[in-house]
């Protein structure tokens, strides 16, 4: 029986650690469109379960007074994220914050690619004539702000960045304005 | 007494894999932490000294869900020995700079921004990291960090003008390697 207790024991606590690096508890709250976000992330006030997440896919991830993070796996039709397709991520205002950025993930790493550009920020993007922004994600190369989404298969992820945000994103996320993403075709 | 085995195996089965679950879901945090860290040593990281600040790309990317935009230093860090004094020249090539520092548990201990940071003088910042029960001299720092825990990390983050100007990357790389991490000696 003892040996019995045991080996649930450790099956226990392995599986914690595999559905801390495997959950998608990492986005509780909704935002607006497919992104979603956290109110504890980087914070000792939240969960047990949230931070043994957020250490497994966000490990040293700041609290939200200084970063907030929203992240998406679909795209605004609710449909995950494939480089099958053909992205595009466009708003015309940015979110109140200092400074923000848009990064691609397969598999919460980079995507490896010839240019090593893996994201971009409010302060390289290449501007629309009203100010506003549009990136493309797609694998083959594309005019403007291309974000390559490489060959390779794989879950993809799209985490963007409020750094020094104002308070009201906190308060209200699900108005955040953030940018659509939308599905421009597939192969 | 004769123990009801039917009963008692599944008994401990469920009991076994739910105590399991909670260990191990409240040590995830600290395991994270210490795999992280012992990826670090193989590759010759030092307690309580600053990494310098690469370009990381997709090929040397280390930690999950990484800013692709900040050249970063960090330390694992070691207040058994003493506290420690972070001294940084704060860099004008960013947008945006700042310290944080996480306890073995992955909590976040302190923040601070070039907006938020108050310093003494102009472009400099002194930053003391010390345990509760270990004094620091007055007037040595611009702000003291209290660690919950005897090891923890720290990391400064510098926002990067564009990752994919090597120009602009090596002027704030040459800024950002001002900083320095010392041991803070306590004569007495």
């Amino acid at each position: 029986m003892l040996i019995a207790a045991l080996v649930a024991f450790s099956a226990g606590a392995t599986g914690a650690w595999v559905y801390a690096g495997t959950s998608g508890r990492m986005g509780v709250e909704s935002g607006p469109g497919a992104w979603r976000t956290s109110k504890g992330t980087g914070d000792a006030s939240a969960g047990l379960v949230q931070r043994a997440t957020v250490a497994r896919q966000g490990l040293w991830a700041l609290p939200q007074s200084e970063v907030i993070y929203f992240r998406a796996i679909t795209d605004d039709e609710g449909v995950a994220l494939s480089n099958r397709c053909t992205y595009e991520i466009a708003r015309q205002e940015d979110p109140p914050t200092r400074w923000w950025s848009v990064t691609l993930y397969r598999n919460l790493f980079w995507v490896d690619n010839d240019l090593d550009r893996y994201s971009w920020t409010s302060t390289n993007l290449i501007r629309e004539d009203d100010g506003g922004y549009r990136i493309i994600l797609s694998k083959d190369s594309q005019p403007g702000n291309w974000l390559p989404m490489g060959e390779e298969d794989g879950g993809f992820s799209l985490i963007f960045r409020n750094y020094q945000p104002d308070p009201s994103i906190a308060l209200d996320p699900k108005s955040a304005p953030l940018p659509a993403i939308r599905r421009v075709s597939c192969d | 007494m004769r123990l009801n085995l039917k009963v008692l195996v599944p008994g401990a089965i469920i009991a076994g894999l739910l105590s399991g679950w909670l260990v191990g879901i409240w040590a995830t945090p600290y395991l994270a932490t210490d795999a992280m860290f012992s990826r670090f040593v193989s590759n010759g990281a030092k307690s309580n000294t600053l990494s310098k600040a690469p370009l990381r790309t997709a090929k040397t990317a280390k930690v999950v869900a990484d800013n692709a935009d900040t050249l970063t230093r960090s330390s694992m860090l070691d207040l058994g020995d003493g506290p420690l004094l972070l001294d940084v020249e704060l860099p004008t090539k960013s947008a945006y700079w700042s310290v944080s520092l996480f306890a073995h548990n992955t909590d976040t201990f302190y923040v601070g921004n070039d907006q938020t940071i108050e310093t003494a003088q102009p472009g400099r910042f002194r930053l003391a990291i010390k345990l509760a029960d270990q004094n620091v001299p007055d007037g040595i720092a611009d702000a003291i960090a209290i660690s919950p825990s005897r090891t923890g990390f720290l990391i400064i983050r510098a926002t990067m003008p564009d990752r994919t100007d090597p120009v602009a990357v090596k002027e704030l790389q040459d800024e950002v390697l001002q900083s320095r991490l010392q041991r803070l000696e306590i004569s007495g």
